[in-house]
């Protein structure tokens, strides 16, 4: 009967946050169609939307049409799935380490995916069999997040494994650009910053049909990690006597990042920062609960991604800024935040 | 002590150097240090007398004549390389390998700096320049008869309603006026559009931009075929298929990267073209 007495006593307040979330994932929605809408009818040419939608749905062949199917649609699918798949991977990276600072950006499973991507793609590999490109990028994620296990682990400090992503991060970003400067094009030397920083710009629907499905696949694994996560909140030990599979959970783990983020990566390049700052905006809002975190991570992280999108096609002069850049604008001051906050107190 | 074994080498090469009173000599070892006067000079002069090119001149892609130029040593621009072939002629163009090319003079070399080509019209006037410093003023006044005498037989119809073409480049570059390639498009009867598009010389056009823009004719300019980047990646967007299925061309970059003879080809090449599509009914 102490089980039953329990249980009233802790159904306020599941109650409470389960409300206060279910608006939380309502306004988030709303947001993202909203803005993907507003990433469809914004360019860098002005388009008369909804008559080009009116075309687009008649089959007709209107310039507009084309413009709107062929380059905006693609980058503000891309956008949303790049952005959810970061955001949930920061929030899922974040609830099993225990670490706030944990990101795919800030750990290096970005970079080492912009690397495997840049070795199949500048090689030629991904001329041949296009889904190289994603396997590549998938490829260089696991290692990175295998690594990052081994290096800083589950016990490790946050500043262990800050000091690890510093680590892997600069030799992965010195073999991407060794790679591009060797590679037999010469406008590839140039191209490190697409990889680096990333951009949606001109993406096609191939990119969305390569990377899609994968990081669809990704974000699958990784929402299951939901009630894993909320027993690993009240610590290792009790988690195991819960029954929660320490082992299955990190393979799981370590298989949704390398799917999601490598894919995301292999079409979109490294855009840093949307896993740091979308989880930790919204962790109080779901009563700091891995299970409600990680679909609300993965809703604001397209959210952010396609807001930030639409901002870089405003650069005041010249070609429009990378979105790795416009996030990094954000992301940065939010890391010193957070930095300055954790000498104060342990996570 | 370093320095002033540096300034006892520096007098010595000066000294040794071919002096400046064989400018008027006609030189017999040329080295070349840039892809157009590379080109020139295999138009112009016999094989014998060109010592070096530039290592661009055997790139398929942006070389005319690559094959031929595989024939020559190439030449990176660097001073004591080109020394190494002991050139009494150094052909450069004005923008490029400064350094290597003060560095040059300053010890006595020989150094022909031609102007770059910014018109189809330049292009004469950098053979004539050429060939006097070679000595072949005959064979270049042939060439010059050649080049005008195929313009001429291109007659683009002075029509109202000229097609209008724009060009696509690897980065999304695109080439607005003045430049070579705008009036080799003039030459073959198109109107390019990046003229309308307030572009002088090369731009960037956003993919959405150049398909808003609606050219009769899209030609696009092949950047290396077969080893892969992002920036020509672009150019193989499904967008340019979709929006331009019956007129997009796609052109090599060897016909205009420099002016030459081999420009008028170019032209010759989109006239052929031009009388070929029923342009009217494309619009």
């Amino acid at each position: 009967m102490t089980g039953v007495a329990k249980t009233d006593r802790l159904q306020p307040i599941a109650l409470a946050s389960r409300t206060q979330g279910s608006w939380l994932f309502i306004g988030l929605t709303l947001f993202i169609l909203l803005f993907f809408a507003l990433s469809l009818s914004l360019g860098r040419v002005p388009l008369a939307f909804f008559e080009a939608l009116g075309a687009l749905l008649e089959g007709e062949d209107t310039l507009g049409a084309i413009v709107l199917y062929e380059i905006r649609l693609p980058r503000a699918l891309l956008a949303l799935m790049v952005g959810a798949t970061l955001g949930l991977t920061g929030a899922a990276l974040q609830g099993y380490l225990r670490n706030p600072l944990a990101e795919p950006g800030i750990i290096g499973v970005s970079a080492s995916a912009a690397l495997g991507s840049v070795l199949v793609f500048y090689y030629g590999l991904a001329a041949v069999f296009p889904l190289a490109l994603p396997l590549g990028g998938m490829a260089g994620a696991f290692v990175a997040v295998l690594l990052m296990h081994l290096l800083a682990g589950r016990q490790g400090s946050a500043l262990g494994l800050i000091l690890a992503g510093v680590a892997v991060n600069s030799l992965a970003a010195a073999l991407t650009a060794l790679a591009l400067n060797l590679a037999p094009n010469p406008f590839a030397a140039t191209e490190i910053i697409f990889w680096l920083l990333g951009s949606l710009a001109d993406r096609s629907f191939t990119h969305v049909a390569l990377a899609a499905p994968l990081m669809a696949l990704g974000g699958l694994v990784m929402l299951t990690l939901g009630r894993a996560l909320d027993a690993l909140s009240l610590g290792e030990e009790t988690a195991e006597s819960l029954g929660v599979d320490l082992g299955a959970l990190r393979l799981r783990l370590i298989l949704g990042t390398a799917l999601g983020v490598g894919a995301a990566v292999s079409v979109a390049g490294a855009i840093g920062f949307v896993g740091l700052i979308v989880p930790h905006l919204l962790r109080p809002l779901v009563g700091h609960r891995p299970s409600l975190l990680l679909p609300a991570s993965a809703l604001g992280g397209a959210a952010l991604t396609l807001v930030s999108d639409i901002a870089v096609r405003f650069a005041p002069f010249g070609p429009e800024l990378r979105l790795g850049v416009f996030t990094a604008l954000i992301g940065a001051p939010f890391f010193f935040y957070l930095v300055i906050r954790l000498r104060r107190e342990t996570w | 002590m370093r320095i002033f074994a540096a300034l006892l080498l520096m007098v010595a090469t000066i000294a040794t150097a071919p002096a400046l009173a064989a400018e008027e000599a006609r030189p017999e070892r040329i080295v070349s240090l840039n892809l157009c006067t590379d080109q020139l000079l295999i138009a112009l002069a016999e094989p014998g007398r060109i010592a070096a090119l530039s290592h661009l001149s055997r790139d398929p892609d942006i070389s005319y004549y690559a094959e031929a130029a595989r024939a020559f040593p190439s030449v990176p621009p660097d001073a004591h390389a080109v020394m190494r072939h002991e050139p009494d002629l150094v052909l450069a163009m004005q923008h490029s390998a400064r350094n290597t090319v003060a560095l040059l003079e300053r010890l006595g070399y020989r150094v022909l700096d031609l102007p770059v080509a910014e018109r189809l019209a330049d292009v004469g006037a950098q053979i004539r320049a050429l060939a006097r410093a070679l000595g072949e003023v005959a064979r270049g006044e042939a060439l010059i008869a050649e080049m005008e005498a195929a313009l001429a037989a291109l007659d683009p119809q002075p029509s109202t309603n000229q097609p209008t073409a724009i060009v696509y480049q690897a980065n999304g570059f695109t080439i607005g006026a003045p430049s070579l390639v705008d009036d080799l498009l003039a030459a073959a009867g198109f109107h390019n559009l990046a003229r309308d598009l307030r572009l002088t010389r090369q731009g960037r056009l956003p993919l959405e931009a150049l398909i808003y823009a609606d050219p009769d004719l899209l030609i696009i300019e092949e950047a290396r075929v077969g080893s892969p980047s992002l920036a020509d990646q672009l150019l193989r967007h499904p967008v340019l298929e979709r929006a331009r299925p019956r007129s997009t061309v796609r052109v090599s970059a060897d016909l205009w990267t420099c002016g030459g003879p081999f420009s008028v080809e170019a032209s010759r090449r989109l006239a052929a073209l031009r009388a070929l599509a029923p342009w009217e009914d494309a619009r």
